[in-house]
């Protein structure tokens, strides 16, 4: 599936190929502030974006394995994306807010629950769940390939 | 109740005094481009929110009524803020997720609700209000 989109402000915009029709919800505590809540991102891989307006494009290594990047004009969060080497090399997180057309999309897995504020929740049903220690044995391939 | 918060790089930080504990989801579609979902605040009143770190802010002007104000350094929306001259003038809603403890803080009303995203949704029991009920209230206050 072919998808557009772009942040706030128009100054940068995406084509996206071979989007999935899934999403995920992370409440880690970099996402949560990034975000104001959590990060609902739909996954994408990095050679299947093409972006425009790069120059106003800003970036920031936010851990050793990954990146995010956003408008330096308008502030929109544009992705996470792991730069570590290792079989999740590329894999891009676009916010789903950015996109033209958001239907069509499931959640499908919500990770770090166990650091979710109190404050709000989302509902829906079969979605996998995972704490923070489930996920970093998951990941932890990340820091050991 | 004091509350104090700070961006993902920690380059912000900010005190808010007596932040609203009832939260806030605005679905329009400014948005959930800039939050990437939906913006959950707490209503700050004005003069009420002190930020360390302020050289490291943007501001964008995203309406003829409104900026929104994000970290220069990791990108974290810091706050929305009401330009216009009114009854909101000065009053700034900060995302939920920069505060270090929401303890007692509570998602109460959902507006733009109509123009929502329709792939998620909150739990609870929610005032919901229509972009036109938004609109409406705005004119009279």
């Amino acid at each position: 599936m072919s998808k557009t989109g772009h942040c706030l402000c128009g100054a940068v915009s995406f084509v996206a190929e071979n989007v999935s029709e899934k999403f995920g919800a992370c409440h880690c505590e970099m996402c949560r502030r990034w975000t104001g809540s959590a990060l609902l991102g739909v996954s994408v891989k990095d050679e299947d974006l093409t972006w425009s307006g790069e120059e106003h494009i800003a970036r920031r290594q936010t851990s050793s394995w990954a990146e995010r990047a956003w408008c330096g004009e308008c502030g929109t969060g544009l992705w996470f994306k792991v730069t570590a080497e290792g079989k999740y090399a590329g894999e891009t997180e676009i916010p789903l807010g950015l996109f033209d057309d958001p239907n069509g999309f499931t959640m499908s897995n919500e990770i770090y629950i166990d650091h979710k504020p109190d404050s709000f929740a989302y509902t829906g049903e079969g979605r996998k769940v995972m704490t923070r220690a489930e996920c970093v044995e998951k990941f932890s391939a990340l820091d050991g390939e | 109740m004091n509350r104090i918060g700070k961006c993902l790089c920690g380059a912000v930080s900010f005190t808010a005094a007596d932040p609203d504990p009832k939260l806030g989801a605005c679905h329009c579609t400014m948005c959930q481009h800039w939050s990437g979902s939906a913006l959950i605040t707490a209503t700050v009143k004005p003069g009420m929110m002190q930020v360390k770190g302020a050289e490291h802010l943007t501001h964008f002007n995203s309406s003829d009524w409104a900026e929104r104000v994000f970290c220069s350094k990791c990108g974290s929306g810091l706050y929305y803020e009401v330009t216009a001259p009114g009854a909101h003038h000065a009053t700034r809603y900060v995302p939920v997720g920069l505060f270090d403890d929401t303890d007692g803080m509570h998602l109460e009303h959902e507006i733009f609700h109509d123009k929502r995203l329709g792939v998620f949704s909150y739990a609870g029991e929610t005032k919901k209000l229509t972009e036109a009920e938004v609109m409406a209230q705005f004119v009279e206050g």
